[in-house]
């Protein structure tokens, strides 16, 4: 290809033949000796995007959270770690850590949960007392306590998760996450 | 297009880099003999794709080494495929570089101006050899932990430094987790890294002083590009082909069970390149002069291949003499053929000799595929993989383990018909199970049932054998009131008009054990054999009724609905009466039968044959004995069973 303007053409005055289906079968015969190792590879690499991940066996998805004595009505929220089963990649958890909530307990006795990770970046977010609002450490994200944010900087506000009390004052509650930087609550 | 080229190339001058590569002139034209050293490359490059991938999948660690290798093997895309490209083309590489070394040697092509070179190009085959050294370990499964604990220890022999060198590289004074993380770090970092570095190192000097050419007469020259490379591109596809033909074959590189220190693997060899020196410190002189030179097994393993390799170091000094070429060839094809034979030999005595050793040997192999077969179903079944490992799914698996624990304790009195041979003695009490057939349980089958039924004599009749206290305890039984019911009832059990009756007493007491293959007790048949075994009345005539000697609390269905599972009965059809029909066959009932026989024979009957086992075993071989024996075990679906060979 770079022959007609190679710098070096006098010194190739008297090149030996050069067949073009020799140069083409070269090219051939590497293309395909070099792609095979890298399909196989690249499949492999992409491996989380092929393959499909395996469904949540045939539990409702609700986990057990903590006791509604441990809340006060009107009080300020508390946060909850989520226990849960897991798996992951080769490994089965029958119970690990997989997030964090606040609950909080309305006048009326009604709970709320929200997922502590902050949906601007995935950060878990704080609550500050004196503030009396949930603060991200890590980009001053703010939301009140009704999660519903209170500046601009998280796209959107707390998201809150689907709550039961059972058997009088077991607090389950459907733990998701959700995909960050987005105005509308996608779940991963 | 051509003006951007230019800008490129007066800023980085890449036409001239091109021109220097492709251009290169060839005396004598392209030649076949040629390609070796680009198979090599283009081999190295195959590791490099595949090890990166591997890379973003492997965890070295102790407990999860053999899990991840796992997940890479049957949960991941091209999965398989990967590992085995990368396991087979670093076979592939062994046989490249011998080829290699022979054409360079051959054609004398190490001779001045090109010793830096050859002894570059040794450097590079010991890198390679270990890298095939430390990637067998990474798995961490038997087969590969096994074969590099002999290594290691070989470097601990080493005169002085041995054992410092030994716990530099397994990270310690055995192994665990920093022997994974060390083996991890030299066979992804530290020795590609040097890899690459003396291949430039030898690509660069190769080049500086052009190819040793064999140049016949009347030939004409060729440059690399196209022609040359249009035969090293076909070496590399024939390589790439049987690779992958080999991977495709084998499906893949193999995964035995996980590494267990504590389960001994007879069948530890290192990777067949490596076999020739396995074979030859095998030799009973080779010791004998270690011992005569106080070297030990450095003599052999270090010492004597060290001096060996240091005559083809020094081929090219060698040739400097007259005839020095001419011995050298000669020692090449001597070592090779030397190696080649040791190679033969220890390959031959693994896998066809029938020896006790060659037996024992394959046998180990069938144990390991089998495990491995086996932990991989366990991981696949509901249970998973624990945060602890998978070696743990293979210790407290009772199909696993249990056939061990009976061949430890069990197996000298309870013979099965295929082992009495192995034994001096007699049997004392009838065959339960064969530990080399541990699907099969004869214990408690319909079959077992119907001979205790049916022919309590002959059934039991090994009891005879015993001798001593307990052979009192024997005769009793066989003189027993169960002898007297079945001498005096088989017959009227065994009538054609009573075909479905004894049918359904047997699946009565089959379904109390709770196998696997046991029907419900909810189902017709069993309601029936229950009321045989209540009233002893039969469609034609009638026997005396189970109930007057045996306790039984009948299994039913979860009368509740709430499960599926079967629980006992409220009421017990009988009480206070020994032995003990409760669960017959089932875990809990051999449980207790193992560890102390009176639970289920004291009373009137007095002793057993049987010593208790309580105080022999721990509790945890009880319950792995006792569920084998009951098939009490995760059994994988059918079809993978059929893949798992």
């Amino acid at each position: 290809m770079t022959e007609t303007h190679s710098p070096d053409a006098t010194e190739q005055a008297n090149p030996p033949r050069r067949n073009f289906l020799v140069k083409f079968a070269a090219v051939l015969v590497g293309g395909v000796i070099t792609a095979v190792p890298l399909v196989f590879g690249g499949g492999f690499f992409l491996n989380p995007l092929l393959k499909k991940k395996s469904s949540d066996e045939d539990s409702d998805g609700f986990t057990f959270i903590g006791s509604t004595n441990s809340l006060l009505p009107g009080g300020p929220p508390r946060s909850y770690k989520v226990t849960g089963a897991k798996q992951d990649a080769w490994t089965t958890y029958a119970e690990t850590a997989i997030g964090a909530v606040y609950l909080k307990m309305d006048e009326d006795r009604s709970v709320t949960a929200f997922n502590a990770s902050c949906p601007h970046l995935g950060c878990t977010v704080n609550y500050k007392t004196d503030a009396n609002a949930f603060i991200c450490p890590c980009h001053d994200s703010s939301f009140n306590l009704d999660g519903e944010r209170s500046n601009e900087i998280p796209p959107r506000g707390l998201d809150t998760l689907n709550v039961e009390v059972r058997n009088d004052n077991e607090i389950w509650v459907k733990f998701e996450n959700f995909r960050a930087g987005t105005a509308e609550k996608i779940p991963v | 297009m051509n003006r951007l080229l230019d800008w490129l190339d007066h800023r980085t001058g890449y036409r001239d880099l091109m021109h220097e590569a492709l251009n290169e002139p060839i005396p004598g034209g392209a030649k076949w003999r040629y390609v070796w050293g680009s198979t090599l490359t283009f081999t190295f490059f195959i590791q490099v794709i595949t090890g990166f991938c591997l890379w973003m999948a492997y965890s070295p660690g102790a407990t999860t080494a053999w899990e991840s290798v796992y997940f890479i093997q049957h949960q991941m895309v091209f999965g398989w495929v990967v590992r085995g490209i990368h396991h087979f083309a670093a076979q592939a590489m062994m046989i490249l570089l011998i080829l290699h070394l022979m054409q360079v040697v051959i054609d004398g092509a190490y001779r001045a101006p090109r010793e830096v070179n050859f002894w570059l190009g040794l450097v590079l085959m010991q890198i390679v050899m270990f890298l095939g050294l430390t990637g067998y370990l990474l798995p961490w499964d038997q087969k590969g932990y096994y074969a590099t604990r002999v290594a290691t220890e070989i470097m601990g022999s080493a005169p002085f430094v041995g054992p410092w060198i030994q716990q530099l590289v397994q990270g310690g004074p055995s192994y665990g987790n920093h022997t994974l993380t060390r083996f991890f770090a030299l066979h992804a970092g530290v020795l590609p890294a040097m890899l690459v570095m003396f291949l430039g190192l030898h690509i660069y000097v190769f080049r500086r002083h052009a190819l040793h050419a064999i140049k016949h007469e009347g030939e004409e020259d060729g440059v690399f590009w196209p022609d040359q490379i249009l035969k090293d591109g076909v070496a590399c596809l024939a390589v790439l082909a049987a690779i992958m033909g080999a991977t495709l074959y084998w499906h893949g590189a193999e995964l035995t069970a996980p590494a267990n220190p504590a389960e001994a693997y007879s069948a530890a060899r290192p990777e067949w390149y490596y076999l020739f020196l396995f074979k030859f410190l095998q030799f009973e002189f080779v010791s004998q002069w270690g011992e005569a030179t106080h070297l030990g097994e450095a003599l052999g393993a270090i010492v004597i291949p060290g001096a060996l390799f240091a005559v083809l170091a020094l081929m090219p000094i060698t040739a400097y003499f007259k005839w020095g070429h001419k011995f050298n060839v000669a020692y090449l094809w001597s070592m090779l053929g030397i190696a080649g034979v040791l190679t033969g030999m220890a390959y031959y005595e693994d896998w066809y000799a029938d020896t006790p050793e060659g037996r024992d040997f394959r046998q180990a192999v069938d144990e390991a595929h089998r495990d491995g077969a086996r932990t991989v179903a366990l991981a696949e079944s509901k249970t998973g993989i624990p945060p602890s490992g998978a070696a743990l799914l293979l210790a407290n698996d009772p199909l696993t383990q249990g056939p061990k624990i009976f061949e430890q304790y069990c197996l000298s009195c309870h013979q099965p018909e295929s082992r009495f041979d192995d034994f001096a003695e007699a049997p004392q009490a009838p065959g339960l199970a064969d530990p080399n057939n541990r699907d099969q349980i004869d214990f408690g089958s319909r079959d077992w049932i119907r001979s205790v039924l049916t022919d309590f004599g002959g059934h039991f009749a090994a009891l005879a054998n015993i001798e001593g206290d307990r052979g009192e305890a024997a005769e009793a039984i066989l003189e027993g009131s169960m002898k007297d019911w079945s001498d005096s009832n088989a017959e009227t059990l065994t009538a054609s008009e009573n075909a479905d009756d004894y049918v359904a007493l047997v699946e009565f007491l089959y379904t109390q054990s709770q196998r696997p293959d046991a029907l419900s007790p909810g189902s017709d048949v069993v309601l029936r054999g229950m009321e045989i075994f209540t009233t002893g009345e039969l469609t034609n005539g009638s026997v005396d009724a189970c109930v007057d000697c045996h306790s039984m609390h009948p299994l039913v269905v979860d009368p509740s609905g709430l499960s599926d599972r079967w629980i006992l009965a409220d009421e017990a059809l009988s009480e206070d009466l020994q032995p003990v029909l409760t669960g017959y066959g089932g875990t809990e009932w051999i449980l207790q039968m193992v560890a102390d026989p009176q639970a289920h024979y004291a009373g009137e009957y007095g002793n057993n044959a049987m010593p208790g086992f309580a105080d022999q075993m721990t509790q945890q071989e009880l319950e792995l004995v006792s569920k084998w024996l009951a098939k009490d075990f995760y059994v994988a679906p059918a079809s993978e069973e059929a893949e798992s060979h």
